[in-house]
């Protein structure tokens, strides 16, 4: 693929990495149009890796890893190309006897809000060795043995009276787990976490990203963490991902990113969360702008309307990932954070108020670069 | 959906894609527009040349009328854009066909169609012959059958007219009231809507019917029964979401009155729901109307409605099929049109509800 | 649970308390004297006298009412005018036992048919199939139940030929594409699914060919009972026809209504998460996606049970059954009128009955009701 590198974690041997990405673009029909979801992403994984990607609602975080699950609605969806590697295989073309014993087995996912993602009129049991059955052909007594040992491993008390209640006598927490439960019941390779938290109490929040992290050492598994909270990456992964408008903006080890971050938009991102070292009343920074519509998409850099970097060039053509001194920390930028070029082009617009963009720059963002 | 499907169509599928993507080409073309043309041309051949088989007629104007129906929504669409549904137009076209001809029947040249003692001379049970003197046949006692069918659609759309507008004008005025008030009247209105909708529709159509004297106006009124407790229950319902809403206190807080707030306020906003419904609910009164004349206990003979027309070709439906499917025919197709238009009535008016 | 019953139990009894009142004042409604109504102008005073005392007539207008009410509790439901022999209660004794089952063999039927349509049409949404079937509802809900039924004895009866050689072509190309995906489905990890396709196909042509010869005559008119002697396939042969007219229509209401639920459920999240599972589709349909719209289901049939109860009328009259449906509308042109107010009366109840059956059903059935967590 000439548009994108593929990014490596780096330590790929011999063997084929447990996912591989590469170039995939998922594109969908609308009324109005094509709207290019996912435009050209590449990584890879290996087992017992956390990868982390982020990006806010949108970006096409969700939109990858449901086209690489192969969850989307075929009536719209447009595989527009790229391939998906499963251990040096592409999953696109399993075959149909294949490809009955692969979801859920190999790979599996677990949703943002439990509530919804579990069926409501179904006892928990029953949505815990649903899998179980089908896939492993257990009996109805080994799946509730199974199911039980399940829900121990995931932290769920009183284990033998859950199994026989419905969703909505579990609390938030509890019901997470129960989603985790579902998900490791044939103890996959992988372990897609789309948002796991973001409907959870925040205390609860640490809780269940701790259990993914205890259970992923446990089995080995590999793991795709998907959050719009950078914070929730930090400590808890060893990539990251930042998507934007459907493509990979910047790529690093989680500990490179935070230190030594590049694009523009994950500093902005970076600059959103609040921190508890700040005065009270400290304004919260909002990144200005909306993100760019998919069905027409500029030909040019999809952030820049709301970058403050933005220079004419930026207008004109759409930067690629290209790395600098370390090969595993990549970013799509001509006017990168940290560099002399992008700290020349911010200062030119601070001096003039606003970027070539037209997005305006007042006070407040002067004074946090002087 | 499917979670195992993860290669490309094979065999006759592909095959069939590929000819249903060539037929799209081919109905987009604009050549296509010529099917109207021939399509009615078709149907026409089919409709005079009785030198034909049967068969042969019948098959001429299916393909004909499918001809005739591409031709017209591509121009359609070629006019209008794709948002065209050639459906809905012909629907409502059907449907201001009848409406006229039923207003003005009395104007038209129809042969004998009301007065049996002037049928005498005709020809009884004669077939549909298009450009003779009984276009669409007659019956057992020689009346015209087209005369017949479009004094029945006189009948219909007066019955059915009438009882969706005291349907709506009483039950809608009750439900408004019984929402807004609460308390006693609601009560009292609750207990009346489901005793009403505790007998089956037609068992009460049946019932009430079997006491009076069937006239226009006596079956319209029967007929408004079956509306009036569900358009009262839904302006009823609607009310109870308006009366909440903050237009309705601001009159209020400007001191209107109680009343004032009632029909200024809340009317328009309940009635427009109800009016979309009012298509479907006309609708359902043909059919019912139809039904009560058919098992004779509506409006009977010599006045024709469709029920009774096609009540008295049923024990001849085998030799005489004519007398049951005209009449039959034109009710369908009247009733359907009534349906569609409603719906799109109903998508445009009221969009919370899911079309059937 | 007890506390969501039983004010619907309760509020059964005033309902029925109105329903036979607005039943009983039925007579009021007749314009001038009913004795004259159903006896003729010409009748004398002596005759005119003796229906006044069969109906009770003498008596105040609240005396009347609770004898009556009394009475019919009791399973008293007066005497017809015409056959003074007969009391209401055989009479409906008699007609019950076949509008039952053409209504409950016409819901089973419709269930069947529109479950696995509603399925179908649903996965499939927005698909030429799906919006044939859709168009075919539209047609099937506007064509009214008299002419349909004309419609298909027109077919039926009086040229089978059409509906026979129909029945062999569906059947032969249905065999076919049966066969051609059996062989599709390559392959010999598939060979389950190949077996049970061809399986398929052979069962359909057998059937089929054995429809084709075996094609019956069908009765334009006539009921056999289930108690007669001529046994179930006579019953059949009369059962045909009605039950067919009465399921079409239901099909198309159940099978779009449900279809609406159905494409609702399939968008919630947790059968995005079923999918995720790799559970196969169908098993999905049936197992994850069915059970949240069971209960609209369950509604959908009650209140159909409810309304094939009262339609029956029409296809009763049509086929010349002696059903409550007919029994009422036949006596209405005769003013018979304690047949008419007693079979009203008798399939009111039934309908009021069923209703409250479904609401209870409803409330039991869904598992955040039952546990009194709403």
């Amino acid at each position: 693929m000439a548009d994108t590198q593929t990014l490596h974690s780096g330590l790929a041997g011999d063997k084929a990495p447990l996912l591989e990405v590469e170039g995939l673009k998922t594109y969908f029909r609308t009324n109005r149009g094509i709207l290019k979801a996912v435009d050209g992403i590449s990584f890879t994984i290996d087992a017992g890796k956390t990868l982390g990607i982020v990006g806010e609602s949108g970006s096409g975080k969700s939109v990858t890893v449901r086209s690489i699950m192969n969850l989307l609605p075929p009536a719209v969806t447009i595989n527009a190309g790229g391939s998906v590697l499963h251990k040096g295989q592409s999953i696109r073309s399993l075959g149909k006897a294949q490809a009955k014993h692969f979801w859920g087995v190999e790979m599996a996912m677990i949703f943002q809000d439990p509530m919804t993602s579990l069926n409501p009129v179904m006892r928990i049991g029953r949505q815990i060795s649903a899998g179980l059955r089908f896939h492993l052909g257990l009996s109805r007594r080994e799946a509730r043995q199974r199911s039980l040992e399940l829900l121990d491993v995931v932290g769920v008390p009183e284990a033998e009276r859950r199994l026989d209640e419905y969703p909505h006598q579990l609390s938030g927490g509890m019901r997470q787990r129960v989603t985790i439960a579902i998900a490791l019941a044939c103890q996959p390779g992988l372990l897609i976490a789309d948002e796991p938290t973001t409907a959870l109490d925040v205390t609860v929040q640490k809780q269940i990203l701790d259990l993914l992290g205890h259970l992923q050492e446990e089995q080995g598994m590999g793991m795709i963490l998907i959050t719009h909270d950078l914070g929730v990456v930090a400590g808890r992964t060893e990539e990251v991902a930042v998507m934007y408008a459907g493509r990979i903006v910047e790529f690093a080890d989680t500990q490179t990113l935070f230190a030594d971050m590049r694009h523009p938009y994950t500093e902005a991102l970076f600059e959103s969360i609040p921190k508890i070292e700040h005065p009270s009343h400290t304004r919260l920074r909002a990144i200005a702008g909306r993100p760019p519509d998919l069905v027409d998409p500029p030909g040019h850099c999809a952030f820049a309307a709301r970058c403050r970097h933005a220079q004419p060039r930026c207008l004109e053509e759409a930067p690629q990932l290209r790395h600098s001194d370390d090969p595993g920390h990549s970013f799509a930028c001509y006017f990168p954070v940290g560099t002399p070029e992008g700290e020349e082009a911010l200062a030119v617009n601070i001096a003039r108020g606003a970027t070539s963009a037209g997005l305006l720059l007042g006070d407040y963002d002067a004074k946090v670069v002087g | 959906m499917e979670a195992s499907d993860s290669h490309p169509p094979q065999g006759a599928m592909a095959l069939g894609g590929r000819a249903v993507r060539l037929g799209r080409h081919v109905a987009n073309h604009n050549a296509v527009i010529l099917l109207l043309p021939v399509g009615l041309g078709i149907i026409l051949i089919g409709a005079v040349d009785s030198s034909l088989s049967d068969q042969l007629r019948w098959l001429l104007a299916l393909v004909g009328w499918a001809a005739a129906f591409l031709g017209f929504r591509a121009i359609g669409r070629l006019k209008w854009g794709n948002g065209f549904e050639p459906g809905l137009w012909l629907a409502i076209g059907w449907v201001a066909i009848v409406v006229l001809a039923a207003v003005f029947a009395d104007f038209l040249p129809l042969a004998e169609a009301l007065d049996t003692v002037k049928a005498l001379t005709e020809p009884s049970r004669k077939r549909p012959e298009l450009f003779s003197r009984h276009p669409l046949g007659t019956d057992n006692q020689g009346l015209d059958i087209l005369g017949g069918v479009i004094y029945g659609a006189r009948i219909s759309l007066q019955v059915s007219l009438l009882a969706v507008t005291v349907g709506i004008l009483v039950g809608g005025i009750a439900g408004t009231v019984a929402g807004y008030f609460r308390g006693i009247p609601d009560i009292i209105f609750g207990f009346i809507t489901d005793s009403l909708l505790a007998f089956p529709p037609l068992v009460l159509l049946l019932a009430v019917v079997a006491a009076i004297n069937p006239t226009v106006w006596t079956i319209s009124l029967a007929l408004a029964l079956l509306g009036i407790p569900t358009m009262g229950r839904l302006a009823r319902a609607n009310t109870l979401t308006f009366a909440q809403r903050e237009f309705v206190l601001a009159a209020r807080s400007l001191g209107a009155s109680r009343r004032r707030v009632i029909f200024w306020e809340l009317i328009p906003n309940v009635f427009r729901p109800l009016l979309s419904y009012a298509f479907l609910i006309v609708a359902v009164l043909i059919v019912a109307e139809a039904s009560l004349s058919f098992l004779n206990v509506g409006i009977s003979r010599p006045t024709p409605t469709w029920g009774n027309m096609i009540a008295a070709g049923e024990g001849k439906v085998k030799e005489h099929p004519h007398m049951v499917f005209i009449p039959g025919i034109v009710m369908f197709v009247t009733v359907y049109s009534i349906n569609r238009i409603g719906d799109a009535a109903r998508r445009r008016w009221d969009p919370r509800e899911a079309s059937l | 649970m007890l506390r969501t019953i039983a004010p619907k139990i309760l509020h059964l009894v005033p309902v029925l308390l109105v329903v036979s009142l607005g039943t009983f004042l039925l007579l009021e409604l007749v314009p001038g004297d009913p004795a004259i109504a159903f006896l003729g102008e010409e009748a004398t005073p002596a005759e005119i006298e003796i229906v006044h005392l069969q109906l009770g007539l003498d008596k105040p207008l609240v005396d009347r009412y609770f004898i009556w009410l009394g009475d019919a509790v009791t399973g008293d439901l007066g005497t017809s005018l015409m056959f003074p022999q007969s009391t209401v209660t055989d009479l409906v004794q008699q007609a019950m036992p076949l509008t039952l089952q053409l209504a409950v063999m016409a819901l089973t039927v419709s269930l069947l048919l529109a479950i696995p349509l509603a399925m179908w049409t649903a996965y499939r949404e927005g698909t030429t199939v799906d919006r044939v079937s859709g168009a075919g509802a539209a047609v099937i809900i506007s064509l009214p139940p008299f002419l349909a039924a004309l419609i298909l004895i027109y077919f039926f009866v009086f040229n089978p030929t059409l509906p026979k050689h129909l029945l062999l072509v569906v059947g032969l190309v249905g065999t076919l594409a049966l066969l051609v995906k059996s062989v599709q489905a390559g392959g010999k990890e598939l060979r389950p699914e190949r077996a049970r396709r061809l399986v398929g196909a052979l069962l359909l042509l057998l059937f089929t060919l054995w429809a084709f010869n075996k094609w019956p005559t069908w009765p334009r008119i006539g009921f056999s009972r289930l108690t007669s002697g001529n046994g179930f396939g006579e019953n059949l042969r009369h059962t045909f026809l009605p039950v067919f007219v009465l399921a079409m229509t239901e099909v198309a209401i159940f099978s779009r209504l449900l279809r609406t639920d159905l494409i609702a459920t399939l968008s919630e999240d947790f059968i995005l998460s079923a999918r995720a599972k790799g559970i196969p589709t169908w098993r999905i349909l049936t197992q994850d996606a069915l059970r949240p719209s069971s209960f609209s289901l369950i509604t959908l049939a009650g209140v159909g049970l409810g309304r094939l109860i009262g339609g029956t009328v029409i296809i009763e009259t049509i086929f010349g059954i002696q059903g409550m449906g007919r029994m009422v509308a036949g006596n209405i042109t005769t003013n018979d009128f304690p047949i008419v107010q007693g079979g009203v009366l008798v399939i009111a109840t039934v309908y009021v009955l069923l209703n409250l059956f479904v609401d209870v059903a409803y409330s039991y059935l869904d598992p955040r009701i039952r546990r009194g967590s709403i």
